[in-house]
């Protein structure tokens, strides 16, 4: 029986190393496996015996994309184990340093990444030939949320400043008010941004996943929230294992995530989609706009579109910070003291792919006894798989390179980030049967 | 307007001869000459087009693996020419190679781009240079301080 293997050794623009398995069995495909070979990293178990207050920092350490989502979902854990809220000014520097990170994750992502599919470039650096604004554009914008990592968190890859209770301190009020002339040319510049996505060509697809997000009665949300689903889910965070489960697959160091309370659950998918789906009633108002004005309310069905929605929350991150930014009045100590007692407390905020989960249980001196942590793209990759099957199944007789590359667009719609889900892309297809192009 | 020398330092320090960048940047620092600024970089190469937007002269000090003999120092002229680089990047590894050449498309080099790489013998955990690669920098620190101070002599406006 013929067969024929095709390798791709790395898929480009995604974050980490993984490779794509796919077999054909004469017209049937018999295997599509994203195998994930980032080495496990064990920062559940090297937590463990750590002080309480450590986990922000070691957590940190999971991402150099999307540090803040670490360190917040861990301080907000730690504080709710410790009986502890966080309100005020200090909740919303929280929300300022987040849309940092949105901003700058974002942003990279649409315009470097993801962006050059729709151009029909190989990457970022050949479509700046021929289109340099929206690279320079995205670079300027980009920087305001490496400042504002810069100002709230002392820098911008792992920054030092945050802590349980809060900030360790806070940088003067002029140095925030450096910012807003500079956010109100991004909140133009992304919605020039917005207009040139507008006129790309977007295949059609239409995902059936159940997308899970966090759900706020008053703000779109970065912090703080209800988990919720589109299958009508809608819990606590500390139900979050009860509606949302981990588990290993042979082919990958990525635990796959799926729902835990129902046995013939389908996949399911975390992220901007997600957030946009449950919550973009709450966007602020020119991001509200401009899903209006771009007919963008059902955008989240299509992978393709996310692109699209991912610049919707960079308009939204800068609205929101230029709106803390306005309201920020100085004041002392930037933490809430928190005194460790027994427990078990739970965190959950929007990383910029998506909620980034975290459980610690930790005894009455402070010390971590048990440590578990969700990131958002191993949660994604059952759904990544299942759209890459679709995908292939509609297409087995095109050429390989054509596969190869309409597997890697897909994926990049997603926008894995696999460093921190290791636990990308070598690509095989075995074509078993004589299908062939 | 453009203006002055920035002195960058790429690596980490906690990682053995990685982190020459920063020994040297940190020594050329020390010297507190006029009209020279220096960064420590990470990992982020295209903060690296933000840094430099105002300078007038940049030089970027830098490890090299497998590129040359241990302590072998390789200088660069990035206007005139192109460093390597990976055929794969992502935002977590978009390098200097690839910021660099990013900034020649888009027209956001500084003046002048000088790239010294300086070849580690060992990038294991711990703080501390081999020392070939040791000698090595402290030579170029000397040379660089002669350069820069040979630049303020000659044209003091242009580094103020």
């Amino acid at each position: 029986m013929p067969t024929r293997t095709i390798n791709v050794d790395y898929i480009a623009r995604v974050e980490g190393e993984a490779a794509l398995h796919v077999s054909f069995d004469g017209d049937t495909i018999s295997k599509v496996e994203l195998n994930i070979f980032e080495p496990p990293r064990f920062f559940e178990a090297l937590l463990r015996g750590r002080q309480f207050t450590e986990a922000v920092d070691i957590t940190s350490r999971i991402c150099g994309i999307c540090p803040i989502a670490y360190m917040l979902s861990a301080a907000q854990a730690m504080e709710n184990a410790c009986g502890v809220r966080v309100e005020g000014p200090i909740r919303e520097l929280r929300r300022l340093i987040y849309c940092g990170e949105w901003i700058e994750s974002h942003v990279l992502h649409v315009a470097m990444l993801n962006l050059p599919d729709f151009l029909g470039y190989a990457d970022a650096m050949s479509m700046a030939k021929d289109h340099p604004e929206p690279v320079q554009t995205a670079l300027r914008i980009k920087s305001i949320g490496n400042r504002i990592l810069q100002l709230l968190g002392g820098r911008e890859i792992h920054p030092i400043n945050v802590r349980v209770g809060g900030f360790y301190k806070l940088p003067p009020v002029e140095r925030f008010m450096a910012l807003r002339g500079e956010i109100d040319w991004a909140i133009a510049a992304t919605r020039r941004l917005l207009e040139l996505l507008a006129g790309l060509h977007y295949p059609d697809l239409v995902t059936t996943h159940e997308l899970f997000a966090l759900r706020h009665p008053d703000e779109y949300p970065f912090n703080e929230g209800r988990l919720a689903s589109t299958g009508g889910i809608d819990v606590g965070i500390e139900d979050y294992e009860r509606v949302l489960g981990e588990h290993h697959v042979a082919h990958s160091t990525a635990l796959h995530s799926r729902r835990v309370d129902l046995a013939d659950a389908g996949t399911i998918c975390l992220g901007p989609a997600a957030r946009f789906a449950l919550n973009r009633e709450r966007l602020s108002p020119l991001a509200r706009a401009a899903v209006t004005e771009y007919g963008l309310e059902e955008a989240w069905r299509n992978p393709y579109r996310y692109i699209q929605i991912r610049t919707v929350e960079v308009l939204f991150a800068l609205e929101e910070s230029a709106r803390i930014i306005d309201a920020y009045r100085p004041f002392d100590r930037p933490w809430v003291e928190v005194v460790p007692r027994a427990g078990t407390g739970y965190g959950c905020t929007e990383a910029p792919r998506g909620s980034c989960f975290h459980r610690y249980r930790i005894d009455d001196q402070g010390l971590i006894l048990e440590a578990k942590i969700a990131p958002p793209t191993a949660a994604n990759q059952a759904a990544i798989e299942g759209e890459l099957r679709r995908f292939l199944e509609g297409n087995g007789q095109r050429p390989d390179d054509e596969l190869r590359h309409g597997c890697e667009r897909l994926i990049r719609n997603f926008d894995p980030c696999i460093s921190c889900a290791a636990h990308f892309l070598q690509f095989n297809i075995d074509r078993r049967g004589g299908v062939r192009p | 307007m453009s203006e002055g020398v920035l002195l960058v330092g790429i690596g980490n320090e906690w990682r053995g001869d990685d982190g020459v960048g920063p020994w040297i940047v940190d020594r050329l620092r020390d010297l507190a000459l006029p009209g020279v600024r220096t960064l420590w970089a990470a990992a982020d190469g295209l903060a690296l087009l933000d840094a430099w937007r105002d300078a007038g002269r940049v030089y970027v000090f830098d490890a090299l693996r497998d590129a040359a003999e241990v302590g072998e120092v390789l200088r660069v002229d990035a206007l005139r020419q192109s460093l390597p680089t990976a055929s794969n990047y992502s935002s977590h590894a978009f390098g200097l190679a690839e910021a660099i050449e990013l900034g020649r498309t888009l027209g956001q080099l500084p003046a002048g781009l000088i790239v010294i790489g300086i070849e580690g013998r060992c990038f294991d955990m711990g703080k501390g240079l081999s020392p070939e690669v040791e000698a090595a920098a402290k030579g170029l620190v000397e040379t660089l301080r002669a350069e820069l101070a040979e630049d303020c002599v000659k044209d003091p406006l242009s580094l103020l």
